[in-house]
């Protein structure tokens, strides 16, 4: 499965790459936002019970 | 309000205010765009009304946290705001404190500094115009972003980030009447924008600014 | 039963955890499919060569950009009008994934101008506006940022969001106006929707379905996320007194 993108290699290229480095840089941002807001909840309700 | 305004102006003509800062720093951008650039005195008239704009902004922004802060933090701030005066007049009279010092200076000054720039002589009262008539946007906006950051410890840089981007129509209106007029070419469209945008800001703003500010003081 | 039941968080904790899973798997299935039909499966323009591929990512996420600003609009005046948490929250959690399109249009638009035009930036107004755009999103993430009640938070971003919105709208009329000023007739920036033939458009079509749910997902996620650190804070605040 390739594809011939002739003299503009690069440029398609490295759109993608930039773009899939980029919105996987967000997804994991937002999934370590979301851990890091289920661990300070659960500490604050531990902290409660104590 | 007239006596809140007095008081603003008092503070800011006294050495070390507002006041001598904005000019002072106008004047150096429009010396300093020149050594950078080179003495080319065409290529400079060319770009000269672009950069008294871009430099009045900019001198507009740096006095901008002083708008509030001082009141902030002496408690003036709380004492106009249980006061019977409405808070959207208290912002109102500190925008135009704001441009009384910076704004109306920095447009009575630019010919003079329009003139170091070779501006050409039909540019000139059309760029002086078009200060005098934008910056109360400026001061109005400033006013509003002073509101938002009150109270924040780094507020200074964050002012900047929320302004700069309120500031583009107006720069853009602004410096496009100055730039025709100084090539003397129809003018009426930017001209017509610019005062639409600086009464619009200055009318709808003072409701923005003290929402913001009751919020801030709560 | 109305929508606003879902302002209340832990009715929205519910339905969002059953939707997501549904709404991330659409979005990669449209993403995987768009994206490699528009690569591997579809001629190159006879003008713009193979660049033309570059349209799969830069249109939706343009799109994206200023949609996730006016959802962010929305969001605002409902927190400001009815005071529902969930919908001050939803606005900042919207905010990095707009600024990220906003990135992403950017960059790739240069990308793509640069063989095209022969320049990686032009002081177009789309391009302009964009540029605009990207600060307004800083500026509003930075002013999240910065003030710690979270309730005074929501409350002046969201009038910073509204006041932005009025001049975003202000900018893109200048910029248009002022462009046209400096290079009259010359027409830098393509038409699009008038260009694009059918080849193109399905591909195009189910990349933006894909950036569409990636939206939603990213910010139901976001959402959530934020729901849960304002709870962590009203817990730890009410443990202190004691």
């Amino acid at each position: 499965m390739t594809v011939e993108l002739g003299k503009y290699t690069s440029f398609v290229l490295s759109a993608y790459a930039i773009t899939i480095v980029l919105l996987a840089l967000l997804i994991i941002y937002v999934l370590w936002h979301n851990s890091k807001s289920k661990v300070l909840l659960k500490d604050a309700e531990f902290d409660k019970d104590a | 309000m007239r006596a809140v305004l007095l008081r603003d102006l008092k503070l800011a003509m006294r050495l070390g205010g507002g006041f001598g800062l904005a000019i002072m720093f106008f004047l150096i951008v429009t010396v300093l765009v020149p050594l950078g650039i080179g003495p080319d005195l065409a290529l400079l008239s060319a770009i000269s009304s672009g950069i008294l704009w871009v430099g009045a902004l900019l001198a507009c922004l740096l006095s901008l946290d002083r708008i509030l802060s001082l009141d902030y933090e002496d408690g003036t701030l709380d004492h106009l705001a249980i006061s019977p005066l409405p808070l959207e007049n208290v912002i109102l009279a500190k925008a135009t404190a704001h441009w009384l010092t910076t704004g109306l200076p920095l447009g009575l000054a630019s010919p003079l500094l329009g003139l170091m720039l070779g501006l050409p002589l039909e540019g000139f009262f059309w760029l002086l115009l078009s200060l005098v008539f934008g910056t109360p946007a400026l001061s109005m906006i400033g006013t509003f972003g002073a509101t938002l950051t009150l109270g924040l410890k780094r507020g200074g840089l964050l002012l900047s980030i929320l302004v700069l981007p309120l500031y583009v129509p107006t720069l853009i209106f602004g410096a496009e009447v100055a730039r025709r007029g100084s090539i003397g070419i129809e003018l009426q469209t930017p001209l017509w924008m610019l005062l639409g945008v600086s009464f619009g800001v200055v009318a709808v703003l003072p409701f923005a600014s003290s929402a913001v500010l009751r919020i801030n003081l709560r | 039963m109305s929508l606003w039941e879902y302002s209340n968080p832990v009715k929205f904790l519910k339905l969002s955890s059953r939707v997501l899973p549904w709404v991330s798997a659409l979005s990669g299935i449209c993403l995987i499919l768009g994206l490699f039909w528009g690569f591997f499966w579809t001629p190159d323009d006879y003008r713009m060569g193979s660049t033309v591929k570059i349209i799969y990512i830069h249109v939706p996420a343009a799109l994206m950009a200023i949609n996730a600003w006016f959802m962010m609009l929305v969001a605002s005046l409902i927190w400001l009008i009815r005071r529902h948490h969930v919908s001050a929250l939803a606005a900042k959690a919207a905010a990095p994934v707009g600024l990220v399109m906003t990135l992403i249009a950017l960059i790739t638009g240069a990308i793509w101008g640069q063989p095209m035009w022969g320049t990686w930036w032009a002081w177009d107004p789309r391009l302009t506006s964009f540029l605009i755009l990207f600060q307004f999103y800083i500026g509003y993430l930075a002013l999240w940022k910065a003030i710690e009640n979270p309730d005074n938070a929501a409350d002046l971003t969201s009038i910073l969001c509204i006041v932005g919105s009025v001049f975003a709208v202000l900018s893109r009329y200048a910029v248009n106006f002022w462009s046209q000023g400096l290079h009259q007739g010359a027409s830098l920036s393509l038409d699009k929707e008038k260009n694009v033939a059918d080849v193109f458009y399905h591909p195009l079509l189910l990349s933006i379905a894909g950036f569409i749910f990636l939206f939603l997902a990213l910010v139901l996620i976001g959402t959530r996320s934020e729901i849960r650190m304002r709870r962590a804070l009203v817990v730890a605040a009410r443990r202190m007194p004691s």
